[in-house]
């Protein structure tokens, strides 16, 4: 869920007095604040932030997954007065775990992304645009297509998102041991929907 | 020596038909500048953001000035613009916009779930499919009112971010030898082909002259941010200074109200769009619609980017926008 630290507590309070959100016509209007204190609460809310995590999802097909399913979350500083529900940029940590039908991986990294979350929820719900560099590793099984079927590779990986796709790509390293003449590097690419 | 997995010749089908098939749904959509609706905004009450906004925009000039103070040396104009202008871009989007859409000091409309729900009923570019229609991949922009005009957040992308471009192609001829003029007529004229194909038209069906009038005085804001006889920001004595606090009084006029300024749509967009501004007919006699309207019409002046698309329409390049007009919408409904 969003966090929201003691230290907006007062912006917030001091909000709760701005008028905010359209009103039908004929409301009372209070005073108008001065020039200054309207900078010092456009200060406060740039600067006043709280950490939040949101969750990520994401479905494609990618070399060497295949079919994979994957869920994690990112780790963003926010302005904390920002619901977020048109959009936001999300700057920050993110992790996640993509089983899949030839393989499975956890990835961790940097992303920066523009989405936007329904209220109240913890997902990001619109990614329009995005980015990610991760570093992940990969554990292959059942049909994989590598040589060896089964092993497991470190590497980094690439995302960039747009609305209804993603696309990655990225190098990995074997790790686990293999035959003799057995490909140590791999690339991937993979396509797919979400973040 | 890297190598690729071998890969099944029916897998590398079923990829290749992923990628068609997403690249179909997906791809072209993301593109800059976002759509937005003034027509919702009619009859509802919005407080005025101009000083709000302008404390936003100085609250980033400032910072720019301690940032450049910290560097402790001259800079060409050219790198503080530049500089200016990454400090608030994002992906696609500007730190501006972005700002003005969640925070709680600014009014507009649509705001909370309940006006947010009502929107999705009323979106002025709500008859298409949201799978299908590229200009529905990216969120509306909602309304703000400025000096009392009613204009969508995405003018402030358009004046503090997709402006850098105008202005650096204005730069460029100038530095070639273009007379200042001309320098202007070759920018605005590269904005108007790109907000014709890439950034508009082709791509969500509307081309918003509101959009190309941001565009145009954005240009201008970078030409005199630390420039010309009355910059914003100066480096005097070796120290740099905001000299004058960004004002948008400067640059916002009625024409980026898109409810009054019309914007000009492809066929297949327009037959939607006429569907829905047709309910918007008897809100012109809304006393907050009619008082708007006055003083629009009371400020009204011709621009440049008038004059260009008038040549265009008398051209046949483009179709006249007054067809897309409201008033013109609602003399030709049936009763």
């Amino acid at each position: 869920m969003p966090n929201t630290p003691f230290a907006v507590g007062a912006l917030v309070l001091g909000l709760l007095a701005s008028p905010a959100a359209a009103q039908e016509v004929g409301d009372d209007s209070p005073a108008e604040p001065s020039s200054g204190e309207v900078a010092d609460r456009v200060r406060a809310d740039v600067d006043e932030t709280s950490l939040r995590w949101l969750g990520i999802a994401r479905v494609r097909y990618s070399i060497p997954l295949e079919f994979s399913a994957g869920g994690g979350a990112v780790l963003a500083r926010m302005p904390a007065s920002h619901d977020c529900s048109t959009f936001c940029e999300y700057r920050g940590f993110v992790a996640q775990v993509e089983p899949g039908s030839a393989g499975g991986q956890l990835g961790v990294g940097y992303a920066r992304v523009i989405a936007a979350n329904k209220p109240r929820s913890a997902f990001l719900n619109n990614v329009y645009v995005g980015w990610s560099a991760r570093a992940v590793l990969v554990r292959t099984w059942g049909d994989s297509e590598l040589d060896p079927a089964r092993q497991t590779l470190a590497g980094f990986e690439g995302q960039f998102a747009l609305p209804r796709i993603s696309f990655n790509l990225g190098v990995l390293r074997r790790i686990s041991s293999a035959h003799e003449g057995a490909d140590r590097y791999v690339y991937t690419a993979g396509i797919g929907w979400g973040f | 020596m890297p190598a690729a997995p071998v890969t099944a010749p029916t897998r590398s089908g079923l990829f290749a038909l992923l990628v068609a098939l997403l690249l179909g749904l997906g791809g072209g959509g993301a593109v800059e500048g976002l759509e937005t609706d003034q027509f919702f905004a009619w009859g509802r009450h919005l407080e005025d953001m101009t000083e709000v906004l302008n404390a936003r925009v100085n609250l980033e000039l400032e910072r720019l000035v301690a940032e450049l103070n910290r560097d402790g040396r001259e800079r060409r104009c050219q790198n503080v613009r530049f500089r200016f202008f990454k400090r608030h871009r994002m992906l696609f989007f500007d730190g501006f916009e972005t700002w003005s859409v969640n925070s709680p000091l600014v009014s507009r409309s649509p705001s909370g779930p309940e006006e947010m729900r009502e929107f999705e009923q009323k979106y002025l570019y709500g008859g298409t499919s949201p799978l299908f229609d590229t200009g529905r991949w990216m969120p509306p922009s909602p309304t703000v009112e400025v000096n009392g005009v009613r204009l969508g957040t995405d003018k402030l992308t358009h004046l503090l971010g997709t402006a850098w471009y105008y202005h650096r192609w204005y730069h460029k001829a100038s530095l070639r030898g273009a007379k200042p003029a001309e320098a202007e007529d070759r920018a605005v004229r590269r904005g108007l082909q790109h907000e014709i194909t890439i950034l508009g038209r082709a791509v969500s069906g509307v081309l918003s002259l509101a959009d190309l009038e941001a565009n145009y005085e954005g240009m201008w804001f970078y030409e005199h941010l630390c420039a010309g006889d009355d910059p914003n920001i100066v480096y005097d004595a070796g120290v740099w200074r905001l000299r004058r606090p960004f004002d948008l009084r400067d640059y916002v006029t009625p024409e980026w109200d898109e409810s009054y300024q019309p914007n000009i749509y492809v066929r297949r967009k327009w037959g939607k769009v006429r569907q829905r501004m047709l309910g918007y007919c008897p809100m012109l006699e809304h006393p907050q619609v009619r008082a708007t309207r006055q003083a629009y019409r009371e400020r009204d002046r011709v621009t440049e980017t008038e004059k260009l698309i008038d040549e265009m329409v008398v051209a046949g390049k483009l179709p006249d926008p007054s067809e897309f007009s409201i008033e013109r919408v609602c003399r030709e409904a049936p009763d």
